[in-house]
């Protein structure tokens, strides 16, 4: 089953992950400073049939950008992220 | 020369601080004739989320325009038995703004509009409800007689279509078949000529370029510039950002930072396009690049 994840990365932005069912990742959307447009995304991608039969799973708020205080000229693309880990 | 800029899909409630500093590097060190801002007022097109775009624009928006987005419609009410997107209807009626409303009209027709600049056209059209089985012109024929009279009107092809959905992009939304009316009707409907030189949407959250594309094959190889129109898309304003996606490749894509648009409009047979990269993390004292490989010369 493909499931697509909403998690932050180390810099406390969000980003939306796709797995595959043979559970390779792929990264779809980063640097969100919030989850909730992502989320939508997801669903609105689920909804439009484009991932009809993936699940959404949605981190926990981990810290925000602010907490995390990064340095944002460092920031680079992650690399994709299952939720939970 | 005239000098257009074009940021999208980053104002109001999200990716709000990109937005305020391109905007004012725009406004301060732009000299600009033009500001069209491309879509999605975040997070649904409210009064409140209209009063952050405001102040995102230095609360100036005088040289500002605004075709709607899809964000933008997610808060409607209706006018004379037609929906329109409230926040947004009220704000630019409440502002002097280079954005007119036709109160004759219904739904997005009401937006739609031309701005005639140093020999271009400019054409902007209101996308923000299509869906690929929703598509523009939403079965109001007359908008479709609006763009073709629009496009045609004026001899040449030293036009500009400004609009959130681009009929080619990649991301997490990628090719919008609801916009192929409007992709159509820039082609001489006998010869299959283009009568326009580009497209510029937004929609996804990345920066894309397309080599001129055909009429009939969209989708397909690039053709001759005389043979074409290009399509840019820039959604890279603000609020996060777009890996490529399963819509049709583009020729150059970069989904790294935030970017805006620059038309120079040099003369009515010439204009340069150009982006300018705010990089990653965006500040007050950022001096924006020039992204080489997405630059694009008309000369008719």
């Amino acid at each position: 089953m493909r499931k697509l994840h909403v998690t932050q990365d180390d810099f406390g932005f969000w980003q939306l992950s796709l797995e595959e069912a043979d559970g390779s990742l792929r990264l779809l959307a980063h640097r969100a400073e919030t989850a909730d447009h992502l989320v939508e995304n997801a669903r609105e991608l689920v909804a439009e049939g484009r991932y009809r039969d993936a699940a959404v799973v949605v981190d926990p708020p981990r810290k925000t950008v602010a907490e995390a205080a990064p340095d944002l000229d460092n920031y680079t693309v992650p690399p994709p992220r299952k939720a939970g880990e | 020369m005239a000098l257009v800029y074009w940021t999208s899909d980053g104002g109001g409630a999200e990716g709000g601080n990109a937005a305020r500093v391109m905007n004012q590097w725009i406004r301060t060190k732009g000299n600009p004739s033009l500001i069209v801002y491309g879509g999605d007022v975040y997070k649904s097109g409210t009064d409140d989320n209209f009063a952050k775009f405001f102040d995102q624009f230095g609360r100036d928006v005088s040289l500002v325009c605004e075709t709607p987005g899809n964000h933008d419609w997610l808060t409607t009410k209706k006018i004379n038995g037609n929906k329109v997107p409230i926040g947004y209807e009220e704000f630019w009626t409440a502002h002097v703004s280079k954005q007119p409303i036709d109160a004759q009209k219904i739904a997005g027709a009401r937006y739609e509009h031309v701005i005639d600049l140093n020999g271009w056209r400019l054409i902007f059209l209101d996308t923000g409800l299509t869906k690929d089985d929703r598509p523009w012109p939403f079965g109001d024929d007359s908008r479709q007689t609006w763009l073709t009279n629009a496009v045609t009107s004026e001899s040449g092809r030293s036009k500009i279509v400004f609009a959130h959905h681009s009929r080619l992009s990649t991301g997490l939304h990628d090719d919008n078949i609801g916009v192929h009316a409007v992709w159509k009707s820039l082609f001489d409907t006998v010869t299959g000529a283009p009568r326009a030189a580009l497209t510029l949407g937004g929609h996804d959250h990345n920066v894309s370029l397309y080599g001129p594309k055909s009429r009939d094959n969209v989708t397909g190889p690039n053709v001759p510039i005389a043979q074409g129109i290009r399509l840019l898309v820039n959604g890279a304003g603000g609020d996060s950002l777009y890996a490529e996606g399963d819509g049709t490749p583009p020729d150059e894509f970069d989904h790294t930072r935030f970017c805006v648009t620059r038309i120079n409009l040099i003369d009515g047979r010439s204009a340069d396009v150009d982006i300018l990269s705010f990089g990653v993390n965006p500040k007050p004292t950022t001096e924006p690049e020039v992204l080489a490989n997405f630059a694009v010369k008309f000369r008719f």
